[in-house]
């Protein structure tokens, strides 16, 4: 009858939109990185080679890493922008020889520098309700200054044997870096699904005056989130270092804007609960392809950094469509 | 039109505004429905009613906040229509809200003149918006600078600066909404005399209250409002302060709430607080609340009740004084105040605002309930979700879903409100502290709302709870506790407690207090 006469082409058109609607629901990497590599297929062949795939995700992996405590920051409605000045300082102490201590020292050096910076950035975000973009904005300058003021009494030198294994070495072909970016990643995801922690940071990201209210541990579970952030950036910094083999005073600039660049291009939203690792870790690996993708066009540096700051600005109009839209 | 039909009000000369079967909704609520009556020109008309009667509403109808679903208002014989706030300013309504509405970086000056500044030459003229401000503050006699930073200004003087606002503005009718409530005495001589001239320019004062010394001093006419209807418009003069609490209360409980259980109560408190000042400025209180036992805190608006449950919640932070929890087997723990420490002691607050305090609206029905079973997991384990738990609770408190994953944000408000309380049952919680229960909430969720409480309570929990509808406390309560101006004034069982009594209470205060005012 007419009933059916209606609903029949309804639910003829159905499947397409529901499809429709699961590829919209996935993160842009996603889609992106499809989107690149099917491009490089056409246009650059060559890139597409097993051998300089592990390449470029060998030079993700410190961006991937650093994504890590980026999302994990997001998730909780801050931000961490003091990558940047993490990595310069973990650089300074690697290299300079200022400190003449044992690599391992060293190391365990930079992992305690990474505690203390997440720790003050989640003291001035909790205790004094400073913005988080402020606060670890501010960091930055204040590490770059100390390095700087320093670096004038020692150029840095070069980087502790271990670490330039693991960022230059590979086993098979396998990079040792893209390892650790793995030993990070999988660990971490588990966490994040399974464990109390992340059930708060997915409260608070939700509802944060909620969470208040309802005796969730808030300012502990900041200064975790942030603790653990700082300390992605350290590892992060140890596979640059490690990768370039010396320290450089422009060490992990652009770490904060490309790491916040790839949270949102994978999916993660502020205070939805959404977001998982995977898509983040894809879009790292996005970006790098699309760079050098970029730079098998002929670009060089300067046009690299607007085709970089265009990517931002378009992952942050996308990200802001899709924010307007789940109410729906 | 009708408008100038004979014996009409709105025929009379006098006769300023009328409201015709005015009637407004809010959702499903109905916060107003077919109110009728006139304000006449040079008298001072009281508008009074219980928490919630609709007294607000039906002045920003006036002013142009909200506009009515069906009804008119007429202004001067013709029905108006504002298209919002200056729309009715335009017409000559001016509004003194009882939150401050003041920009705290502007001046007195600029702020009284806000919109409608002298202006010279297409530009403002500061001096003489100066000069002006200046002798209206003198006029209603409030001694301040007209430059001064509102910012600067306590509290008290920002409320008296609010007050100066109606007097700046030409209007023909002026509301004042519970202008009183951060006034000290001195402050509401000042409003008395200021609204004893505008009588005499012939204005017509409406004057939004609860407080019947105000009403019975300043008042000519008083109309009442319940449940958003109109109860009566009568010369104040006509009425008793027993009148007037007869005629603001009194309706059918009907079969909305669980049979209070019978047997005597166990004697041993879940929780007691001792000389406890929630706020600084307020008296200081004591009280227990028992296993078995749900307790009322009730009182009108901003007599502080709720800062007292949320200071024992650990919301806010206690000015004084003690509060303690006891568990069943009577170990004693001293509350902090943070919400943290509360929670884990047992106590679990269901704040009023659900959305902004209450739920995680993002996130499903499970996510929300399952955060309860984790209130004293440690951060790093692993997070041990029962989810036949979650659905059994989901059954039992019949939450109305397609399942446990549904987004908390599209379920009704009901259902809303039981997966609040439902997120308190899973934790294992055995104090409940609740703020209006079922506020925003269908009558059929109401009476499994006040279920599940009662069986909280019956299986061994305690119940505090702060409600603005008079009806919730003697239906739902064992005891009540009535507050006024921050101090417990009375004690009432809930089997024997009527509206009227609390009424008189949370009106008047102590019976010795009433009577030396």
């Amino acid at each position: 009858m007419t009933d059916s006469i209606i609903n029949e082409p309804a639910l003829r058109s159905r499947w397409p939109r529901v499809l429709g609607a699961r590829l919209a629901n996935l993160p842009i990497s996603y889609l992106g990185t499809v989107a690149l590599l099917l491009g490089a297929g056409l246009a650059r062949p060559n890139l597409l080679q097993p051998f300089l795939l592990l390449l470029i995700l060998r030079q993700a992996a410190p961006l991937g890493i650093a994504v890590i405590g980026q999302s994990l920051c997001i998730r909780m409605l801050s931000l961490d922008l003091s990558f940047g000045g993490i990595a310069l300082v973990v650089s300074y102490i690697l290299t300079s020889g200022l400190l003449r201590l044992p690599e391992s020292e060293l190391i365990a050096l930079c992992l305690l520098f990474g505690v203390v910076v997440g720790a003050v950035n989640a003291f001035f975000i909790t205790r004094l309700r400073a913005s988080s973009v402020i606060v670890t904005l501010a960091m930055v300058l204040i590490l770059g200054g100390i390095v700087t003021a320093l670096s004038q009494y020692r150029a840095p030198g070069s980087a502790p044997p271990m670490l330039r294994y693991i960022g230059q070495a590979r086993i098979g072909i396998f990079p040792v870096s893209v390892m650790v970016w793995i030993a990070a990643l999988v660990p971490m995801a588990w966490f994040l699904r399974r464990s109390v922690f992340g059930r708060f940071v997915d409260a608070i990201g939700a509802n944060p005056r909620a969470a208040w209210a309802s005796g969730i541990p808030y300012i502990r579970t900041i200064y975790v989130g942030h603790i653990l952030s700082s300390l992605f950036a350290v590892l992060s910094a140890f596979l640059i270092v490690g990768f370039v083999g010396f320290g450089s005073l422009s060490t992990g600039a652009d770490l904060a804007l490309n790491s916040l660049a790839a949270v949102i291009l994978g999916g993660v939203t502020f205070g939805s609960g959404k977001g998982g690792v995977i898509g983040p870790a894809v879009a790292a690996f996005m970006l790098m392809f699309s760079f050098n993708l970029l730079t098998s066009f002929g670009l060089g540096e300067p046009g690299k950094e607007m085709a970089q700051g265009a990517i931002i600005a378009l992952a942050a109009i996308a990200y802001a469509a899709r924010g307007a839209a789940p109410a729906a | 039109m009708t408008a100038f039909a004979p014996n009409d009000p709105a025929a009379d000369a006098a006769c300023v505004i009328a409201f015709r079967d005015i009637t407004k909704r809010f959702g499903a609520i109905t916060a107003l429905s077919g109110v009728s009556f006139a304000g006449y020109r040079g008298t001072v008309h009281a508008i009074t009613g219980e928490n919630g009667a609709g007294k607000s509403t039906l002045m920003k109808l006036l002013a142009g906040v909200f506009t009515p679903e069906s009804g008119e208002i007429l202004l001067g014989g013709k029905a108006v229509r504002f298209g919002g706030a200056l729309g009715a300013r335009a017409a000559g309504i001016a509004t003194v809200f009882q939150e401050l509405t003041l920009l705290p970086n502007l001046t007195v000056a600029e702020n009284l003149f806000l919109g409608r500044e002298p202006r010279r030459f297409g530009l403002i003229d500061g001096r003489a918006m100066r000069e002006r401000a200046q002798a209206v503050l003198d006029r209603v006699g409030i001694a301040l600078d007209a430059d001064v930073i509102c910012g600067d200004l306590v509290i008290a003087e920002q409320h008296l600066v609010e007050i100066a606002k109606g007097a700046v503005a030409d209007a023909d009718i002026v509301i004042y909404d519970e202008p009183t409530a951060a006034l000290d005495g001195p402050g509401v001589e000042k409003l008395a005399r200021l609204i004893a001239q505008q009588k005499q320019d012939g204005k017509l004062i409406f004057y939004i209250s609860h407080r019947l010394d105000e009403i019975f001093r300043l008042c000519d006419t008083t109309t009442i409002l319940k449940d958003g209807k109109h109860v009566t418009t009568r010369p104040t003069r006509e009425l008793t302060r027993d009148d007037l609490v007869s005629l603001m209360v009194g309706r059918e409980l009907g079969h909305l709430f669980p049979r209070r259980n019978p047997r005597p109560r166990r004697q041993d408190p879940a929780l007691s607080v001792s000389d406890f000042t929630a706020e600084r400025g307020r008296p200081p209180v004591s009280f227990a609340v028992l296993r078995g036992e749900i307790v009322g805190l009730a009182g009108l608006e901003g007599h502080g009740q709720r800062e007292i449950l949320r200071a024992v919640a650990g919301l806010i932070a206690a000015d004084g004084g003690r509060a303690q929890k006891y568990d069943a087997s009577g170990k004693v723990t001293p509350l902090s105040p943070a919400v943290v420490a509360t929670a884990r002691a047992g106590l679990g607050l269901i704040p009023e605002d659900r959305k902004l305090e209450g739920l995680y609206q993002p996130l499903s029905i499970a996510q929300n309930i399952a955060l309860g079973m984790l209130r004293r997991a440690p951060m790093a384990s692993r997070a041990r979700i029962d989810q036949d738990r979650i659905r059994a609770l989901m059954g039992e408190m019949n939450i109305r879903a397609r399942d446990a994953s549904q987004i908390v944000a599209s379920l009704s408000g009901g259902n809303q409100q039981k997966v609040m309380i439902g997120r308190w049952l899973a934790s294992g919680v055995d104090v409940l502290l609740v703020e209006e229960p079922t506020r925003g909430v269908d009558v059929g969720a109401k009476a499994e709302i006040y279920r599940l409480l009662r069986e909280f309570a019956d299986h061994g929990g305690a119940v505090l709870i702060t409600s603005s509808e008079l009806t919730e406390h003697i239906g739902l309560c064992d005891r009540i506790l009535v507050v006024h101006d921050g101090a417990l004034v009375a004690e009432l069982a809930g089997e024997d407690a009527d509206e009227e009594t609390i009424m008189r209470h949370a009106l008047m205060g102590r019976p010795a207090a009433a009577a030396v005012s």
